[in-house]
């Protein structure tokens, strides 16, 4: 294989061993929860990469819009995939986690109902990329549909949380800093590293796999012509 | 126990998804570089002809 | 010619086209009133659970109609090339999406003005003093649903299986409309306080103002060039 992409998936390689090593060995085991609480630093670095990845699509959507060019729309693509890939994890992960310390695999809590609503977003997004007929046209209808599916995010968001504080939710553990011993927010953080070398290299490779695939059809038609 | 076999199933599921789309990407590569070196090859040999 | 007028005549010209064949309107209005009667069956006769969800089953009514009149509006115009047609008069784009918008409302707005009293009829409904609220508010989901769906039908009509993409595009983002629009109907008929309602509907008016105006600065782009 090419030295290029060598570099970068020994990097996150090591990035995710150490990642392990923090989240299963450094960090102290939780009190209540138990051991089962260390899904939890791979289940919220999966969601911060989703959401970067979503982030990246729009911004990407944007940008093919504006100058037409092809690598932006390849970009978008690659992203969306490694999004909708770390956005299942999240939801497999969550009721893993949620089982065992809630007693329910699933609750319709603001941010569970975003995540899944922002799955079912992103994968219509990847049917529409492979349903349409003329390859440029359905490029700027998946740009069109990937900015508005960003912009939707916090709307649902926004709209779950006014549904949900009319219903008392149940209590939520490990809210955003609240009780976090130093050492699991220090395993958090070194995860949410981890994950974003991860997925920097997933991006990278998928992006150069779509140029190098994009290439090879451009050189098709030149030989037969 | 049961806690563990929770855990276990989210580690496996993780590592085994992103394994898989690791997989899947290194394959569609390799397999779009041996046809464009094929495709290559053929067209030099028709423009030697 | 100005721009009103403008929207105006494709406007006329869209109703004029569904005067003839009554095709949209009929099937929307047939599902519309089917589903209403499936719905019923789910719950037992005379109890007190259907008047409850009674302004759900209207809202889910209202946009699986929507989407069959979108889909079948927009691939009609798809099948006779009418799109081709307005995109060579000299009309601006951007007034196109207004048009078909308004169009759309009316459609949806006409299937409404009939199962309504059909829904209060058999779910014995009390309009009581609500009417004019009640109007506004499925206005304003009208509004926004037609809005993102004009959109995205014109996206799904130029991919495969254009029916089965419409609803799979259009659902998961409308979810904060629906959302909206089906709480603030429910508080309505339930009797809430005016206060309660106003907040879920300023919610409403809100998302409509913001899907409104992304869709409006999009839809230039899934035309053809």
């Amino acid at each position: 294989m090419d030295k290029k992409y060598l570099i970068p998936i020994l990097l996150s390689y090591v990035a995710i061993l150490a990642a392990l090593y923090f989240a299963f060995i450094y960090a102290p085991t939780e009190r209540t929860m138990g051991d089962v609480q260390r899904i939890f630093y791979f289940h919220v670095p999966s969601a911060w990469v989703s959401f970067l990845a979503f982030f990246v699509v729009c911004i990407a959507s944007i940008a093919f819009l504006r100058t037409g060019k092809e690598s932006w729309d390849i970009l978008a693509a690659s992203s969306a995939e490694i999004g909708v890939l770390f956005i299942t994890i999240v939801l497999i992960t969550g009721p893993m986690w949620a089982k065992p310390v809630w007693n329910t695999f699933w609750t319709w809590d603001a941010r569970l109902t975003t995540s899944f609503i922002l799955w079912l977003i992103y994968i219509a997004y990847l049917m529409l990329r492979s349903y349409v007929h003329d390859k440029e046209r359905g490029a700027r209808f998946a740009a069109v549909f990937g900015i508005i599916g960003f912009l939707d995010v916090p709307i649902v968001y926004m709209s779950i949380r006014w549904w949900r504080t009319l219903h008392p939710a149940p209590v939520m553990g490990g809210k955003e800093g609240s009780g976090l011993a130093p050492e699991m927010l220090m395993t958090l953080m070194i995860c949410l590293g981890a994950f974003t070398i991860l997925f920097a290299t997933l991006l990278f490779l998928r992006y150069k796999t779509g140029m190098v695939a994009t290439e090879f059809e451009r050189l098709k038609i030149k030989i037969h012509s | 126990m049961s806690n563990l076999t929770y855990l276990f199933i989210a580690y496996a599921f993780i590592w085994t998804a992103i394994f898989l789309y690791l997989l899947n990407i290194g394959k569609k590569l390799s397999f779009i570089q041996r046809e464009i070196k094929l495709l290559k090859e053929d067209g030099y040999k028709s423009e030697g002809n | 010619m100005t721009g009103l007028k403008q929207i105006l005549t494709i406007v006329q010209k869209d109703l004029i086209l569904e005067m003839r064949s009554k095709e949209i309107i009929v099937s929307m209005l047939v599902f519309s009133l089917i589903v209403v009667a499936v719905f019923n069956f789910i719950f037992d006769p005379g109890s007190e659970q259907i008047r409850t969800t009674a302004p759900g089953i209207l809202w889910i009514a209202i946009i699986f109609a929507s989407n069959l009149g979108l889909s079948r509006s927009f691939a009609r115009e798809h099948e006779n090339a009418h799109m081709q047609g307005i995109l060579l008069c000299p009309v601006d784009r951007s007034l196109l999406y207004i048009a078909k918008v308004i169009g759309n409302i009316i459609f949806i707005t006409i299937v409404e003005i009939i199962s309504l009293p059909v829904m209060v009829v058999l779910f014995d409904l009390d309009l009581h003093g609500v009417l004019p609220l009640l109007l506004l508010v499925l206005f304003l989901g009208t509004l926004g649903f037609a809005g993102v769906g004009t959109l995205f039908s014109t996206i799904s009509a130029n991919t495969k299986s254009r029916e089965v993409m419409l609803p799979i595009l259009l659902f998961p983002v409308t979810i904060p409309i629906i959302l909206a629009a089906s709480k603030s109907t429910s508080y309505l008929l339930a009797g809430r306080d005016i206060s309660q309602i106003w907040s879920w509907m300023r919610i409403l008016i809100i998302f409509d103002v913001i899907f409104l105006v992304v869709c409006f600065l999009l839809y230039e782009y899934v035309l053809e060039e």
